[in-house]
């Protein structure tokens, strides 16, 4: 298989002021690489400050990356004129963090939808409009929704008018940037299924971004864990959840709340909290938290290996076998609800369709 | 786990004797535009001595606005019109707003989502922590700061005596949180509300201020409310979770009796809502959205959501019905879900 | 698009018939019914529709014509029969107010609306480019507000010499750089939203992006200060004719007749000045007390 879009070395720089003529930069990210075949979703978790927006921006080239190359289709984005990279955006679309202030609040969200279709001339007159109440219908909104202004919708209805953009130029590659992070988990449930579907529907390739890890290991087929703007962990999801192999990874693995408190698990802990990116050591940068860190690990610039075909992670002391390896079994929950489903996967699409159209959605809390 | 359990039911027996805080009926509503919202619906319950307490729910459910009344911060055209808020053996809704000045200052603290928006940015660290011991404990300069001291500490600080000296914006989120925790307790509160204290933080500092409440529990004795939207959390550090649906609480039990015998329709959806870790199996959802508050939904508000709806449901208001020891939940097909569950297994 | 999958649903033509955008009653009804329930804007409202139709039915109101000399009532107090008193010549000061309403009106408009065109476009292209050009274009702008801002409408006013056209040019270039200091800032915010970075993943343009997305969403705040610019310019237009560089003194302008009921100031005339003030006053009141309330009004989170 091909790589539908191949990032290398990427780089995000950015300049700090510490004086009147003096400055410091930041690295928002510092040499990224991955690939993402056709078909998949890969996964891209982290905490904050640890670049991984910042990626979904340069890999759409919404910012210019420092260095690095972004191979999308076989041609590199980074070299591409402003009307060339505006072609390509048709197939490579984005779904943003806050469902509100990704819309215009000036604009009723059909004309948001049409915009795209309009651009890259999808379709025009009566059947552009066809185009995007059909759009509505396929994110679970009816027609009706299309000349509401943002805020007359919920939280939930927004994204999927987000997700109606981004799906508005048939594109192949959608990069979601923490897509439900600002959403009721039952809500957001709604919206994971819509995406899952989505994408075995229209062959969809998804670069998720996302803090939660229940999210990531729920939609991505591959996960890269970042710290402090590298990828320090790559592999299929269900390898590196159930067996992280590096001290970060089961860090986060194990501070998880436990969806059965009665099964508490070992911890462990990181102390402190992510050091500053300004200017940071070319070692391994877990070293200030890590319980496993040495005098070695200060001496040796950081690299990722691979433990497994397809499973990378840039600890050596890992590597060697010099650090137990937790494993994370399936959290059995107590009661099984999944059986329990109240509806049809398609009823669960469309479900707030059944809202009436009055709903307030500004509520007092 | 049976000697276990035993004594956390006998300490639970001997909190709910002594109920420091009683809430009854409370109605909080909201007078807007389009109608009057009912936020709080004749919410009742107790909080006991020492117990940590989750108040879960989605958006829109009320726990906020819970969180709010119990201190008398509601803001116009938001307003308390009914109820008790017993604490301490007086009604906090008759308090004159000096009374309430002096109980949330020494009695009840509040702690925020935003630790960062709630410090004043032009004061240091060190300044708003010794203005507060100074003006309500009347310390002098140099017992405030000795004290300051003792606090940072207190929640894992490290370098206190550097960190008075810090603003807030040179503090991280969760080093933030953890001032606003030291500033709650320095009065020795009988209760701390901590609304959403952890959102916005990243889970390994979560994990932190998690343990860091449950520590200052032990510490000082004080009861804390918890609210939250995330059921994970709740379970990681409450002893009691009451879950909050348009305005009420539909369930509460023991957070292991919680886990193991969920039974209110809604409870359900929102467990099972949750992503998990390792599966790709399809999530359950809940159908439809939270009701609007100024058209409530007849009888028991989820019933427009709820599987197990019958007319009953739609005609009268549930009560709670006891399901085990501090164990309740309002729904009147308690049976026929317990039932669906087994044969789900 | 590519063949329609199973699941999508076809779309019956009657659907298609709801619009992208609700219908104009509806918006307006919306907008009407904000502005009523707000007092302050209500009554700045009502303040200038007084001001607004004096002047379009001045020819009707008035007692007398605006410039009909008469010199058998020179300088005569309030009356039955002049209201608010005459002037040296012997005009109707009553009349000459509802008439005046015309010019200053107009002066005002295009006065705000040559410096509201000017200075937002100005604003939003410097905020948007950003960088050096921005830095550039804002140090200009400290330039032109250096000035003491009466002094540097009297040079204008100087070097054009006096007449209307003379009084709308100084005006509208004084309250240039204020319209672009606020483009820019609003421009700099509204930069940084996802729905900005939305339209640029779509593929939009830099000048779809600035004036269908960033530019739209920058006006309220814009024209809130027309509005109370609107009152100010009033003032300033006057303040010119009253020291001899506005409009000529035969004309029947507020401003200018302040000037003229001035030199009558030592022989105790003051219906001459007080009244023509105090339309002024009624009128930058209003214009005030509607900015203020269209703040509320206009902002589409609040309603």
């Amino acid at each position: 298989m091909t790589s539908l879009l191949r990032v290398e070395s990427l780089k995000k720089y950015y300049p700090i002021r510490t004086g009147m003529f003096s400055h410091k930069m930041l690295h928002a990210i510092d040499g990224v690489s991955f690939e993402i075949e056709r078909g998949e979703t890969v996964g891209l978790v982290g905490e904050s400050g640890s670049g991984k927006s910042t990626v979904a921006k340069c890999a759409t080239m919404l910012e210019a990356p420092t260095a690095g190359a972004i191979e999308f289709h076989g041609s590199n984005l980074t070299t591409l004129s402003f009307n060339e990279m505006t072609r390509a955006r048709s197939a490579l679309q984005m779904v943003f963090q806050d469902p509100y202030d990704s819309l215009n609040p000036r604009r009723t969200v059909g004309q948001t939808v049409l915009e795209p279709i309009k651009i890259h001339k999808v379709a025009s007159g009566q059947v552009a409009k066809d185009r995007v109440a059909e759009l509505f219908e396929r994110v679970g909104l009816r027609p009706e929704h299309m000349a509401r202004y943002p805020h007359q919708l919920s939280g939930g209805q927004q994204q999927r008018v987000g997700i109606a953009r981004a799906l508005a130029t048939n594109p192949e590659l959608i990069v979601l940037d923490e897509p439900t992070s600002a959403l009721d988990v039952s809500v957001q449930a709604k919206l994971l299924r819509l995406l899952k579907g989505l994408q075995r529907e229209q062959q969809l390739t998804y670069l998720f971004i996302s803090h939660d890890l229940s999210v990531i290991g729920y939609l991505s087929d591959k996960v890269a864990v970042m710290y402090l703007g590298q990828i320090i962990e790559f592999g299929p999801t269900k390898q590196v959840f159930s067996r992280p192999r590096h001290p970060y990874t089961m860090a986060l693995m194990s501070a998880i709340p436990a969806a059965n408190p009665l099964e508490r698990r070992e911890r462990i802990i990181l102390s402190g909290e992510i050091p500053s990116p300004i200017e940071p050591p070319n070692y391994c940068r877990l070293v200030t938290r890590c319980p496993y860190a040495t005098d070695e690990c200060r001496s040796q610039p950081m690299e990722l290996w691979e433990v497994e075909p397809g499973h990378t992670v840039a600890c050596i002391r890992s590597i060697r076998g010099e650090i137990p390896i937790p494993t994370f079994l399936e959290d059995a929950p107590m009661v099984n609800l999944v059986n329990l489903d109240t509806g049809s996967e398609a009823d669960a699409v469309a479900d707030d369709v059944l809202l009436p159209l009055d709903e307030d959605t500004s509520q007092n809390e | 786990m049976t000697t276990n359990d035993l004594q956390t039911h006998i300490q639970d027996a001997e909190q709910h004797r002594a109920p420091m805080l009683e809430v009854r009926e409370l109605e909080t509503q909201f007078f807007t535009r389009k109608g009057v919202a009912r936020v709080l619906d004749k919410l009742s319950f107790d909080i006991g001595k020492g117990e940590i307490v989750g108040l879960v729910g989605e958006s829109g459910s009320g726990k906020s606005v819970t969180g709010f009344s119990i201190v008398n911060l509601i803001k116009s055209p938001g307003k308390i019109v009914a109820g008790e808020i017993l604490f301490e053996g007086r009604d906090l809704t008759k308090s004159t707003e000096d009374q309430m000045r002096e109980i949330r200052g020494k009695s009840i603290a509040m702690i925020f989502q935003n630790p960062r928006g709630s410090l004043n940015p032009v004061l240091s660290v060190g300044d708003q922590l010794c203005q507060v011991l100074k003006y309500r404990q009347g310390m002098s300069k140099e017992q405030a700061k000795r004290r300051a001291i003792e606090l940072l500490t207190l929640v894992h600080i490290p370098e206190p005596e550097r960190r008075l000296k810090a603003y807030p914006h040179q503090l991280s989120g969760g080093m933030a949180q953890r001032v606003m925790i030291a500033m709650a307790i320095s009065c020795g509160p009988e209760l701390l509300i901590a609304d959403e204290p952890t959102t916005g933080l990243d889970v390994t500092i979560e994990y932190q201020i998690i343990q860091l409440l449950k520590e200052m529990r032990d510490l000082t004795g004080t009861s804390v409310i918890v609210i939250t939207h995330d059921l994970n959390m709740a379970a990681e550090v409450c002893d009691r979770i009451m879950v909050m649906y348009a305005g009420k609480v539909v369930e509460q039990a023991p957070v292991d009796q919680f886990f193991s015998r969920p039974s209110h329709p809604y409870t359900l959806g929102l467990l099972a809502s949750r992503p998990s870790l390792h599966g790709s199996a399809e999530i359950p959802t809940i159908p439809g959205n939270v009701p609007d508050l100024i058209h409530r939904p007849s009888g028991c508000s989820f019933h427009p959501r709820c599987r197990w709806a019958t007319a009953e449901c739609s005609a009268t208001e549930p009560e709670p019905q006891t399901i085990g020891p501090h164990h309740t939940a309002s729904c009147h097909h308690l049976e026929e879900v317990q039932r669906d569950i087994a044969a789900a297994r | 698009m590519s063949a329609p999958t199973a699941n999508t649903p076809v779309i019956p033509a009657s659907a298609t018939d709801a619009a992208l955008t609700p219908p104009l009653r509806e918006r307006a009804g919306d907008f009407w019914f904000v502005l009523r329930r707000n007092p302050t804007a209500m009554i700045g409202l009502l303040m200038i529709a007084v001001v607004i139709l004096s002047a379009i039915f001045a020819p009707w109101i008035a007692p007398y014509p605006a410039n009909q000399i008469d010199f058998a009532v020179v300088s005569q107090p309030p009356s039955r029969a002049h209201l608010f008193g005459t002037d040296q010549f012997g005009q109707d000061i009553f009349s000459r107010i509802l008439f005046g309403a015309r010019i200053d009106l107009l002066i005002a408009l295009s006065a705000v609306v040559i410096s509201l065109l000017v200075g937002s476009i100005y604003g939003a292209v410097s905020g948007y480019v950003g960088g050096l050009t921005d830095e550039v274009a804002m140090r200009i702008m400290d330039i032109l507000q250096g000035f003491p801002r009466f002094i540097f409408a009297m040079g204008i006013a100087y070097a054009l010499g006096p007449g209307i056209q003379t009084v709308v040019i100084a005006t509208a270039v004084l309250n240039i750089p204020g319209y672009a200091r606020l483009m820019r800032s609003s421009m700099l915010s509204a930069k940084t939203s996802q729905y900005a970075m939305a339209a640029k993943a779509i593929g939009a343009n830099h000048r779809a992006i600035l004036f269908q997305h960033l530019v739209p969403n920058c006006l309220i705040p814009i024209f809130v200060i027309s509005t109370m610019q609107f009152g100010w310019a009033i003032l300033e237009a006057a303040g010119l004719s009253f020291i001899g560089l506005g409009v000529e003194t035969s004309r029947a302008e507020w401003g200018a007749m302040i000037q003229l009921g001035f030199q009558d100031f030592l022989q105790g005339h003051w219906w001459m000045y007080t009244f023509p003030g105090l339309a002024i006053a009624w009128t930058v009141l209003g214009f005030n007390l509607l900015g203020d309330g269209l703040q509320d009004v206009l902002d589409p989170r609040r309603r």
